[in-house]
């Protein structure tokens, strides 16, 4: 292995059956889990609004986003407050996740990339995929899953509805 | 403290009374006889002079004291209002604008000397020779140690103003050292006491530096209609001789003092050291500008403060323990006082603006010799400081564009078939995450040819290509691009289009332009709504709670559920047939359904619809917060906010919703 | 127990100077613009003084003081208007609408106290 490669860490958490990482640097906060407010007219996977400090935060279940099936929350629940970048801006968001783990250093040669078939997942969210000790560790591209163009088209997907 | 910490206040309000002054000045213009109008001024002139006396404005005070006594005139009708009188409040209302900008120093002595003249010779040749007599101020020497003996018998019904004489008698006690003596002869047998009546009398004697004078004054409330007696007995303090105190144990419930007696008694004068009056420092108070993020932030930690402030509430009353209710009870009113400073110091109502607008309107059309009639709206709509005072600029500049070059002269507009007078409107309203204002003219509207030509000369376009016109409305905004308009004095020296928006974009706004050639044209300034306040009705559907701001609301309806149809939801109210929309709740599966709703009728583009919700919960005054741009695209909602308790709420942006449904049953 | 007293002016200058002067000496006080505000507050709570102005939009001075005293929650309790030198004519309306004393604006925080004195301990 070349040792003069780069390496950056990664943030590793649970969701359903799966391992994920988003970089570090993308992670403002890990916040317990605390119970939205919903919105109305809004899909599924947008669990709501959480008030953190004063501003709020919109929340995703990421279950739900993941096309995962929902399960009960676990005590090691919580909230990633994440830093979003779109092309014009940037933003938070949270994320619900099962379960946040570690940060772990990755080099730049154990990313590979993301195999055409055996994803349940949109492949479009998925950047790479990194295996450690015989677990597979997707990485997310979270400025993918936050898109701001999905809420715009909110009112398409009315059979998404939750009110 | 001293006065000083207020100055800034009087200040403000000071132009709050100069704006209502010019602003029904305006409106006696047109109608002479408004005697509305003449009450509102007189009573900005009375509040002025009353604050600028207090805070040391004195020639504020002095000129609003003779504006204040024409006005009186007027309301009595002793003389009659003329063009030359209105000149004159407006010549004054801009003096007081200066003096009230320099610390009350006068920059134009000339003008002030001239407009108080004006106003003596006005007064004179009303009242003829009564002119007002000064002020006398009464000077109170102290003397050295006095010997008063004072009888104070109040009037019967002396309780029923509030008064209570023990306060009179101890503040009488305050003054020196002394002995009361309780005459209770007046009084009635048990029986026939009335409690609410005061048969007591007082006898007092007093050895005290203080004058007949300050004595006087304790009474001062109650002088009229009490019997009192003030008495210097001697110069000397007499309750230190044996003899006096031997007379005074004489004295019983029915037995008075002896004046004569105790005047007999005389003595070598005693003087004793006056405390000196220690100087109090006095502050200065100054203004500073304070970054809006900052601004920001304290808002935040005061929504924070509050929803620790409930949470500590609530435990308190889980706990009953008093000495938590005590603590609770003073973390409760400082955090509402905490609260309602840090509202104000971030907003202010856009009418603070307006007003000044106003009298710019009417200068700019008179001196263009032209009829304007301004209407506004959404006066309330709330603003952050810093951006008002980026809105000053752009909004005269749009104003004054308008009156000059949108509105045409009389004779073009009558063979253009419209009113002889030309209207300009400024509304604002909440809009999303936005406040609009939107100044619109029924002038002659964008010279479309005009702008095509100096773009072509400045090369933005080739001189045959087609451009649709609202290109070239976008190409005014082009930096350099102000020839737009002719240079006439008016407009040419102010800010070109590229300049407003710029100055917009400081503040994260924008502007749009709406035009039609002859039928006027509208822009649009469009302002973030970072720190807004909304005032608005907390109503409740599903236990969720959303705010409907107040502005758009006309009343509260009751309606049966029975009413609300699933195919038609048009329902009549009070002879109005009006769309009543359940507010994210469907009736037929509510089982809320058996009995009624409430129903928030509301205003938008003069038609009238129906919110129906499950409760109304109420006024509140909540902080607009943005949901984020992940959820931009969601406009229902022109944010949400965070109650005491830490619920979040969401505020419903009616023009938005409205628009939406609107859409949703097109497309059914 | 701090006590209660409730001042009313259209003023925001007024109000601050009152409100400054009066909490600075441990009163708690509670504001309102006008007579109808005011009225509004008194219907729901007990203050132990009112300090009113006179000239108000909306509801005057006068017909506050006049609508308090038909309270009956209301019969004892101290109020103070303020009032300016020109307008002194109006202490006798005032008392017969049931005011207990005024103070002469303008006024320093020394001044109001003083009235105050008077009324209430």
């Amino acid at each position: 292995m070349d040792g003069t490669q780069k390496s950056i860490s990664y943030f590793i958490f649970e969701v359903g059956e799966d391992t994920f990482s988003v970089p570090v640097l993308r992670v403002i906060n890990v916040l317990e889990w605390m119970k939205a407010t919903p919105i109305p007219e809004t899909p599924a996977y947008l669990e709501g609004i959480v008030n953190v400090m004063g501003e709020l935060l919109p929340v995703i279940d990421s279950q739900v986003k993941f096309g995962m099936e929902k399960t009960e929350l676990s005590g090691d629940s919580c909230i990633l407050v994440l830093d979003i970048h779109s092309d014009k801006e940037t933003y938070k968001m949270g994320l619900i996740v099962d379960k946040a783990r570690d940060v772990i250093e990755v080099k730049e040669n154990e990313i590979a990339g993301v195999p055409d078939m055996g994803l349940e997942l949109n492949p479009d969210y998925v950047t790479g995929v990194i295996n450690r000790e015989e677990e597979v560790i997707l990485l997310l591209d979270i400025d993918k899953i936050f898109t701001q163009k999905e809420i715009t088209e909110i009112k398409k997907a009315k059979e998404n509805q939750k009110d | 403290m001293g006065n000083e910490q207020f100055k800034e206040t009087f200040k403000e309000e000071a132009q709050d009374y100069l704006n209502s002054i010019e602003e029904n000045l305006l409106g006696m213009e047109k109608n002479k006889s408004d005697s509305k109008a003449i009450d509102n001024i007189f009573r900005g002139l009375h509040s002025l002079k009353g604050g600028a006396a207090m805070f040391g404005f004195n020639r504020v005070n002095d000129l609003a004291h003779q504006m204040e006594s024409l006005y009186e005139k007027l309301r009595n009708k002793e003389m009659s209002p003329d063009d030359s009188l209105i000149s004159l409040t407006f010549r004054s209302v801009d003096i007081f604008k200066a003096l009230l900008k320099a610390d009350d120093r006068l920059e134009d002595e000339q003008a002030y000397k001239q407009t108080l003249e004006k106003i003596e010779t006005l007064l004179t040749k009303v009242e003829g020779e009564n002119g007002e007599t000064g002020k006398t101020k009464d000077s109170v020497s102290k003397s050295d140690l006095t010997t008063y003996y004072i009888y104070f018998n109040p009037s019967r019904d002396v309780l029923d103003n509030g008064t209570n004489p023990l306060y009179l008698l101890d503040e009488l006690m305050n003054l020196g050292e002394g002995e009361v003596f309780v005459k209770t002869h007046d009084l009635p047998p048990l029986h026939k006491m009335d409690p609410t009546r005061c048969y007591l009398a007082w006898e007092v004697l007093l050895v005290t530096e203080a004058s007949e004078e300050e004595i006087r004054e304790v009474f001062l409330f109650v002088e009229d209609e009490s019997k009192i007696t003030i008495e210097s007995l001697a110069k000397e303090n007499l309750l230190s001789r044996e003899s006096v105190k031997k007379e005074l144990q004489q004295v019983t419930d029915d037995r008075n003092i002896s004046v004569e007696k105790l005047k007999g008694y005389a003595a070598e004068k005693h003087a004793s050291p006056r405390p000196t009056a220690v100087e109090e420092p006095s502050y200065e108070k100054q203004s500073i500008k304070v970054a809006s993020s900052k601004i920001d932030e304290l808002i935040n930690a005061v929504g924070e403060l509050v929803t620790y402030q409930s949470q500590l509430s609530m435990l308190s009353t889980q706990m009953q323990n008093p000495q938590l209710e005590e603590f609770r009870e003073g973390m409760e009113k400082l955090t509402d006082r905490i609260r309602e400073v840090a509202f104000d110091i971030s907003l202010v109502p856009l009418k603070t603006m307006l007003l000044q607008f106003r009298r710019l309107v009417r200068d700019l059309s008179h001196e263009q010799g032209k009829e304007v009639v301004f209407y506004t709206e959404g006066e309330d709509t709330q603003l952050d400081k810093t951006i008002v005072e980026h809105l000053y600029e752009p909004v005269l500049h749009i104003l004054r564009n308008s009156i000059s070059h949108g509105i045409e002269n009389e004779k073009e507009r009558l063979e253009a078939g419209k009113n002889a007078h030309g209207e300009l409107r400024l509304k604002a309203y909440y809009s999303g995450p936005e406040v609009h204002i939107e100044i619109s003219d029924d002038g002659r509207g964008f010279d479309f040819e005009k702008i095509k030509n100096q773009a072509v000369k400045q090369g933005l376009i080739d001189p045959g290509e087609d451009v649709s016109q609202a290109k070239l409305l976008e190409m005014t905004f082009k930096s350099g691009f102000t020839t737009t308009y002719s240079a006439d004095g008016v407009s040419g020296r102010g800010v070109g289009m590229d300049v407003i928006r710029s100055t917009l974009s400081q503040i994260s706004g924008d502007v749009k332009v709406h035009s039609q050639k002859g039928k006027g044209s509208a822009i649009t300034l469009i302002i973030p709504l970072t720190l807004s306040i909304v005032d608005g009705l907390m109503v409740s559907v599903n236990n969720r709670h959303f705010i409907l701001p107040l502005t758009v609301i006309d009343r509260i309806e009751t309606i049966e559920a029975s009413r609300l149809k699933k195919h038609n939801r048009i329902i009549s109210l009070k002879g109005e047939s009006i769309p009543c929309i359940p507010l994210f709740f469907d009736p037929g599966s509510d089982n809320g359904g058996q009995g009624s709703y409430p129903t928030i009728v509301v205003n938008y583009d003069d038609t009238k619809y129906g919110f129906v919700v499950h409760k109304v919960l109420g006024n509140s005054q909540v902080v607009l917060k943005s949901l984020g741009k992940y959820l931009e695209g969601l406009k229902v909602f022109s944010g949400g906010c965070l109650l005491g308790d830490g619920t979040i709420a969401f505020v419903v942006d009616v023009r938005r919703f409205i628009e939406e449904k609107k859409e949703e049953s097109k497309t059914k | 127990m701090p006590k209660k007293v409730l001042v009313v002016d259209d003023s925001e200058s007024i109000r601050d100077v009152v409100s400054y002067t009066l909490r600075n000496e441990g009163y708690e006080v509670a504001l309102a613009e006008d007579g109808d505000k005011a009225l509004d507050k008194i219907r729901k709570e007990k203050y132990r003084l009112v300090v009113t102005d006179l000239y108000m939009p909306n509801m005057d001075g006068m017909e506050l003081i006049r609508e308090i005293r038909k309270l009956d929650d209301y019969k004892g309790v101290p109020i103070l208007f303020l009032t300016t030198e020109s307008q002194l004519d109006k202490k006798k309306e005032a008392k017969q609408a049931g005011a207990t004393g005024w103070i002469v604006k303008p006024f320093s925080p020394e001044k109001l106290l003083k009235a105050l004195k008077k009324v209430l301990r």
